[in-house]
């Protein structure tokens, strides 16, 4: 059983004092989990309902709503690119297929993937488009000629 | 819930009729009260209000959009319509929209005949479908629970299942997973629903997406005759409705009925299986006398003078008779008066099973106690001056050393673990027995001088007293087909008057 470390239970605890239900509480509980494990699994939804008594199917349907949450261990990096008007105008899709190229280098090479993309809605920097994270890093003004350099960057 | 409890009053205007409701109605409600067709799913009284539905449209004169009748308060002056055609229009849609990745499958679908979707397409649909998207596939025929089989493509996402699971039951077994086009109804993981009132989850479920494993193909529903009866399963007493198909001789389902004071809307799965052992080919068929350590069938005229001669043989010796708490107050008193103040018979014993917890509650509905009639019988033998309480006296009856014994056995064997030992201690007594049945099982035992077949629970009219002292009445009785069975009271009757008879002689 995996155990959450004592300052993510205290964090917890703090949450469910804070609402008139402990179901209120969900959101934020998940994403101190998320944070502290980089997704969340049945494990960890079973532990919410043994040590703090939040319904596991209260808790699942939140967790299955929202694709914000990850329910397997992502790659390490995580590449999140926006696909919404102004950086699909500004070449999104050309760069994403960049981006698959550049992914799909490591099957020819047999080595282990270090990265996933996915196509995300507006990232709030129309001004720099086409825009991405690499986790929690930004990126503006991405392009077919930038973007190879910025991941190898992460992976060298 | 549809109403709150309030002496305060409002008036509004229902399709220009004045209604006057408590105050806290809301529309859909009152309507209902007043027999105005709200089409709806996810509204159920005996559940809290979700609006997720949004088919119960009405449009109150003022106010810009149609609005949900479920989630709206009448207020005094409100002018509230459910006909016109801005309304009729968004019920069309709103059903458009329920049925975009239904199936369709009712060809093979149980709730068909009593479908929600099939009846609002009739009533408010009929439409020619704009819609030309393949529709999302989802699993089907899932196994959640002991009694219950899930489709999640026909499901509309009402969640009235989850409410009752929240809010019933407070198991919090159902959840809906996932999101938009992709949203299902599920239990977590694998698990199984396993409480005592899954097929509740059946009857409220609009459409068929919840199915009983029980009923599954059985039978159409519009093939089915339905009788108002109360559930001899437990001291609660539940309004229910026996489904049956009297052609058939058999007894497919047991429904809840609404009654505000003791069952709600609910009913327990226990309470479902008291249809076991109502098979014709489970049931004592005809009467039988005992000759030389073999059972013979004989006629009905011919039983009644047998046990007139058996009751005139033993005047003035030990009769005792031995009853289960399973029939009616009509019975008991048909039977007291008889026996006890025509044949001054005092020796009376409860026939109760070993395993009985009485005081047992399950919190909801069920109780320990599974005799339908336990207050009626206490009250009908107080009535005839015998004091009793509620104790299983089949021990005492054993060792009464009683010369004839009148047994009626209880009629739901399902709800009496112990019934096969008790009739092979009650056959192996010296004394002559009697056993008033409904069971077939009582052929395997050899000892009984006789075997009088009856008619069981859904065959009769008459009375239960529950738990509270409620009387509870059993208002509907399909002809029996146990041809041979007795009706108690009838059969007392006739050794009433036979006895009179040979009196006068």
């Amino acid at each position: 059983m995996m155990i959450f470390s004592e300052a993510l239970k205290e964090k917890i605890r703090s949450y469910l004092e804070r609402y008139e239900t402990k179901r209120s509480a969900i959101l934020p509980v998940l994403h101190e989990i998320q944070k502290e494990f980089t997704y969340i699994d049945d494990e960890h939804i079973l532990t919410l309902e043994k040590d703090f008594g939040l319904n596991r199917v209260h808790v699942r349907e939140v967790v299955t709503f929202y694709s914000a949450y990850l329910t397997e261990k992502p790659k390490k990096f995580r590449i999140l690119f926006c696909d919404s008007v102004s950086c699909h105008i500004e070449g999104t899709q050309k760069v994403m297929a960049k981006i698959e190229d550049f992914m799909s280098s490591y099957k020819k090479k047999e080595k282990e993937l270090p990265f996933s993309l996915e196509g995300v809605p507006c990232l709030g920097v129309c001004g720099g488009a086409p825009a991405m994270f690499v986790n929690e890093d930004r990126y503006l003004n991405v392009s077919c000629d930038n973007v190879e350099a910025i991941l190898k960057k992460y992976d060298h | 819930m549809g109403t709150v409890e309030t002496k305060e009053e409002v008036t509004f205007k229902l399709n220009g009729i004045d209604v006057t409701v408590p105050k806290g109605t809301t529309v859909m409600a009152a309507a209902k009260r007043e027999k105005v067709a709200i089409p709806h799913f996810c509204w159920h009284p005996g559940l809290s209000v979700a609006g997720v539905c949004r088919f119960c449209m009405v449009k109150v004169k003022g106010r810009p959009k149609l609005e949900i009748s479920c989630n709206l308060e009448a207020t005094p002056g409100m002018e509230v319509d459910t006909v016109s055609d801005e309304v009729k229009d968004s019920h069309k849609w709103a059903l458009e929209f329920h049925l975009a990745n239904h199936p369709l499958d009712c060809p093979i679908c149980d709730q068909a005949g009593e479908c929600g979707l099939q009846k609002y397409y009739m009533s408010v649909g009929k439409y020619n479908s704009q819609m030309t998207e393949e529709k999302v596939l989802k699993p089907k025929a899932l196994d959640v629970g002991d009694k219950l089989v899930l489709d999640t493509e026909r499901c509309i996402l009402c969640s009235r299942c989850v409410r009752f699971e929240n809010e019933v039951t407070k198991t919090g077994g159902l959840g809906i997973f996932d999101r938009g086009d992709r949203a299902i109804i599920g239990t977590y993981g694998d698990e199984k629903i396993t409480h005592n009132y899954q097929e509740n989850l059946v009857d409220i479920c609009p459409v068929g997406a919840f199915t009983s494993k029980e009923f599954r193909f059985k039978q159409r529903v519009w093939f089915l005759k339905e009788k108002s009866s109360i559930c001899p399963g437990c001291s609660t007493g539940c309004a229910v409705s026996i489904h049956a198909k009297p052609e058939m001789e058999t007894y497919f389902r047991v429904k809840p009925r609404y009654d505000k004071k003791v069952n709600g809307h609910w009913m327990c799965d226990k309470g479902r299986e008291i249809l076991s052992g109502l098979d014709k080919k489970e049931r004592l068929e005809n009467s039988y006398l005992q000759d030389q350590d073999e059972f013979s069938t004989c006629e009905r005229p011919d039983m009644i003078n047998h046990l007139n001669s058996l009751l005139s043989r033993f005047r003035g010796k030990k009769i005792s008779l031995l009853v289960s708490a399973q029939y009616t107050n009509e019975e008991y008193e048909r039977l007291f008066s008889f026996f006890v103040e025509k044949m001054g018979v005092r020796s009376i014993f409860q026939w109760r099973s070993k395993e009985e917890k009485l005081n047992d509650f399950d919190g909801i509905l069920l109780r320990g106690d599974r005799n339908p009639n336990t207050r009626g019988l206490l009250d009908a033998l107080r009535k005839f001056h015998i004091l009793k309480e509620v104790e299983n006296e089949f021990e005492a009856c054993l060792t009464s050393s009683s010369d004839l014994i009148f047994a009626f056995s209880p009629l739901l064997s399902s709800s009496f673990s112990s019934f096969e030992e008790d009739l092979a201690r009650l056959s192996k007594l010296k004394s002559c027995v009697c056993l008033f049945t409904t069971s077939y099982q009582a052929r395997d035992y050899i000892g009984f001088n006789s075997l009088i077949p009856l008619v069981s629970f859904p065959e009769k009219t008459g009375h239960y007293t529950n738990y509270k002292g409620e009387k509870r009445e059993l208002e509907g009785a399909y002809p029996s087909f146990i041809h041979e069975g007795f009706d108690v009271c009838e059969l007392v009757n006739e050794l009433d008057s036979n006895i009179k008879a040979s009196l006068r002689a």
